[in-house]
């Protein structure tokens, strides 16, 4: 008897609607491998809203670097131009993808190496006043067209 | 068997693609430069006539793009091998004279296992070099830790063994298609 009511659970449990996702949630982040001589680094992702209301990032934290910044890099006529932001804004049902020669999350004035097969938290603080830590591995650039 | 084919085919379609001597123009820019490298001494273009040369501006505080370019001469360095990386020499020229000296320079490039010289000088030396290249940046004030941030231009300069120079490559251009340029120049000079 016992049996058949954990088993009605389990079914019930299976059956019933998926919750409806919510809040921020964030895959494939990793960080670019850098030994402190080179001072800087970032941190990539992307960050898919769930929520019916746009979200904002506006700041981040990271243990490894003094400092710690919110930037863009546009790519115009040959011309590479970097950007701070005060903000990043992930569209409501929508998502914003961090990555190489664009959005990035930038570390300034590395405290130590950040080396390949390291995992280092990404900690964002949202404008809801939810604070997101990300755990991201550190990864060395894949080079253009052999990924 | 299935692999073997693949291989094939890999192999038919590599050679198709390779591009040939008709890729090269013909630059009226460029010309030989003189800057202080790593040691505080002076470094010439014309030090390295003989060999290939990937000349690139950028600055050691940049993020994304100069690590991004180095990178793609790393693995087009792996993939090209020992004995053809011998005939080339990457120059990483400065354009931030305030804050890239020689020390800083040799630090940064301690961290890269391929042959690359880092260049300084004046504002007026290494603007003189980047209009000879028709390079361009410009240093923009920013709320930034960082000071200041500099916009600049991301191509990489194939010369050729006589100081020519012969291929931009592009920001977008992969490591395959700089290893198959280089190739394709290596065959015509050496």
């Amino acid at each position: 008897m016992k049996r058949l009511s954990v088993l009605a659970v389990i079914l019930l449990a299976a059956c019933s609607p998926k919750p409806q996702k919510t809040g921020v949630e964030v895959s494939n982040a990793w960080i670019k491998a850098a030994p402190v001589a080179m001072k800087t680094s970032a941190g990539f992702m992307v960050l898919q809203n769930h929520n019916a209301r746009p979200e904002k990032i506006l700041s981040a934290e990271f243990s490894a670097s003094n400092v710690v910044e919110l930037h863009e890099m546009l790519y115009e006529n040959d011309m590479m131009k970097m950007r701070k932001m005060d903000a990043m804004v992930i569209p409501a049902k929508g998502s914003l993808v961090l990555e190489p020669g664009g959005l990035h999350v930038m570390f300034i004035d590395l405290k130590q190496d950040l080396k390949e097969g390291e995992t280092y938290d990404i900690t964002l603080n949202l404008e809801s006043g939810q604070k997101l830590v990300v755990p991201a591995p550190v990864k060395p650039y894949s080079h253009g067209g052999m990924h | 068997m299935k692999r073997l084919a693949a291989i094939l085919l890999l192999g038919v379609l590599f050679t198709s693609c390779s591009p040939d001597s008709s890729v090269f123009n013909r630059y009226e820019i460029g010309g030989d430069f003189t800057l202080t490298g790593m040691e505080g001494k002076p470094v010439s273009l014309s030090d390295y006539k003989g060999k290939l040369v990937l000349l690139f501006f950028g600055y050691t505080l940049c993020p994304d793009a100069c690590p991004f370019a180095l990178s793609k001469m790393s693995g087009a360095f792996h993939m090209l091998g020992a004995k053809n990386s011998e005939k080339i020499q990457v120059l990483f020229v400065s354009v931030d004279t305030e804050r890239d000296n020689p020390a800083r320079l040799k630090e940064y490039f301690s961290a890269f296992n391929f042959p690359v010289i880092g260049l300084t000088g004046t504002k007026e030396k290494v603007d003189e070099v980047a209009a000879k290249y028709q390079a361009t940046y410009s240093k923009v004030e920013s709320d930034s830790a960082m000071g200041y941030l500099i916009d600049h231009s991301t191509i990489i300069y194939l010369i050729d063994t006589e100081g020519n120079v012969r291929y931009k490559f592009r920001h977008n251009d992969g490591v395959e298609i700089m290893v198959n340029i280089i190739k394709t120049l290596m065959r015509i000079q050496f």
